[in-house]
């Protein structure tokens, strides 16, 4: 397995650990006055989402995780699957819903995402960080709202997605979002 | 079309290069008032050579190493040290250096292989004296810090409730299992503790307050003196910290060659265990510390973290000229 020592693991590197796959948040070298130095690492499981933090010995290697970012395109979602097919192979994979909930309300078909693959599974999948969706329901904006301070209004997306949007823009309008907070970036 | 609302209006606004200036601008008038601070004390300034034939011998400081004459490995000195004490033995009184030392390995938010040092030696000076000189040179970074000064087993009895001098290796590992710290299990008792200080007791150290700690275990003396406290045998060695922020190691000086031969040999055992490169003793060095007959206080101050803390600014590479 490749390995990687304490001094070349960068945020974002995937490494292994207790046979889970985990993505690197952050990498911190400490050395107290005249003792041993360490590097501190925060460590995210792709599985669990859980952030823990490891102390290593500077200079001990890491296992690096056989993990594979590939972009798909999503063709259509079923009850229980999402169905995503790779636009050069065309090699086409059912992830199940429940294994990728987070992103749930952020899938529109004919959109290309990021699949994360851990040995061969798919572990997750990357929405792109701003996506052009319509909006499906929100109330209308009255006028003389934003005097009360109130400038913005929950919206649901074409997605599924809920949001808040400023009180001037209207249902079936599509607005740029950022997927990474959820917040309203301008209309389109 | 509708006005768009302000809010939703980004203006890049990149301020650091202009910032950056000023930092370093600074920092050049920082290197003045250091020298200043010295003259004024009548310390005299001392320019020890950076390229040195022989290894100053720590476990875990390691050296860049110079080919001279394409054979012979010279050192980047890691400290000026050595040099200095051998010029306290020649009849130097009080002397400072202020300038760059090389530490290989060392990379990090606070932490680069080059750095400023302020390094300076006290002859028959008081312990209280040198922390109040000490203090008075921090205060040329941040003035008004108030200061503590707290032993290292009264930190450890206050923070963790252990006496960090009586704790054996297999109570110090039944702790970091209940406090969940994920640390490696091929530790020494002095690694437990010092990974117990940077996890657990640095973060709560007071903010905008100079801690000192001192009277160390005797297993860290580098190059202190050893005297018995309660029972305790200590070291006479501290630390200087801004809130978490590790700035200086200060020794009462050991002057004696055999005793600091004994503890090179040590620390060349931990080289060995470690699989580093074993040094080569000074022995010029060890024959200086036989002639320096008095007592002296010494401590290396890191200048870039003081220029961190002077800018709130939280990486060593913004702010130093590169």
């Amino acid at each position: 397995m490749a390995q990687a020592a304490t001094n070349e693991i960068k945020p974002g590197m995937k490494i292994e650990l207790d046979n889970d796959p985990y993505i690197v948040v952050s990498n911190d070298f400490v050395k107290p006055g005249k003792g041993q130095s360490f590097n501190r690492i925060r460590l995210k499981n792709l599985k669990s989402g859980r952030v823990v933090e490891k102390t290593y010995k500077s200079g001990d290697k890491l296992d690096l995780a056989n993990v594979e970012e590939t972009q798909m395109r999503l063709l259509y979602t079923e009850t229980e699957d999402a169905v995503f097919m790779n636009d050069e192979t065309f090699d086409q994979i059912h992830v199940p819903l429940q294994r990728i909930e987070p992103v749930v309300s952020w899938l529109k078909e004919d959109t290309l995402y990021d699949v994360i693959f851990y040995n061969g599974e798919v572990i997750d999948v990357m929405p792109p960080t701003f996506m052009e969706l319509k909006i499906t329901q929100t109330e209308p904006g009255a006028r003389g709202d934003t005097a009360s301070g109130r400038v913005l209004k929950p919206a649901i997306l074409e997605s599924g997605a809920k949001v808040q949007v400023p009180i001037f823009v209207n249902e079936e309008e599509v607005i740029k979002v950022d997927t990474r907070t959820g917040e309203y970036v301008s209309r389109v | 079309m509708k006005k768009k609302s302000l809010k939703w209006i980004h203006v890049p606004v990149n301020t650091s290069v202009v910032y950056n200036l000023k930092v370093l601008k600074d920092r050049s008038l920082m290197l003045k008032k250091v020298r200043s601070f010295f003259d004024s004390k009548n310390i005299l300034e001392v320019d020890c050579k950076a390229l040195q034939p022989s290894p100053s011998i720590d476990a875990y400081i390691d050296l860049i190493e110079a080919p001279v004459n394409k054979t012979n490995i010279h050192y980047l000195h890691s400290s000026p040290e050595y040099a200095m004490k051998k010029l306290l033995s020649y009849g130097f009184e009080d002397i400072y250096q202020l300038g760059h030392v090389f530490r290989d390995g060392e990379k990090g938010k606070k932490h680069a292989f080059e750095f400023t040092m302020i390094e300076w030696y006290r002859k028959n000076i008081s312990f209280d004296s040198f922390i109040e000189e000490c203090i008075a040179l921090i205060h040329l970074f941040i003035p008004n810090l108030p200061y503590e000064i707290i032993t290292y087993k009264n930190l450890f009895l206050k923070h963790l409730k252990i006496n960090p001098h009586q704790i054996s290796l297999k109570q110090l590992q039944k702790i970091c299992e209940e406090k969940n710290l994920l640390f490696p299990t091929d530790l020494t008792k002095d690694d437990y503790l010092n990974l117990l200080l940077t996890h657990l007791i640095e973060p709560s150290l007071p903010q905008n307050t100079i801690t000192i700690i001192c009277n160390y275990p005797s297993t860290q003396s580098a190059l202190a003196k050893l005297k018995k406290v309660d029972n305790d045998l200590i070291a006479e060695r501290f630390e200087i910290y801004i809130g978490s922020m590790e700035l200086g190691n200060g020794y009462h000086e050991l002057t004696d060659s055999r005793e600091q031969k004994k503890r090179f040999d040590e620390q060349n055992n931990i080289r060995e265990k470690l699989h580093k490169k074993i040094y080569e003793i000074d022995n010029s060095f060890l024959k200086a510390l036989d002639n320096i007959f008095d007592s002296y206080f010494g401590i290396a101050i890191g200048f870039d973290r003081l220029m961190m803390l002077r800018h709130q600014i939280d990486d060593i590479s913004k702010i130093s000229f590169n």
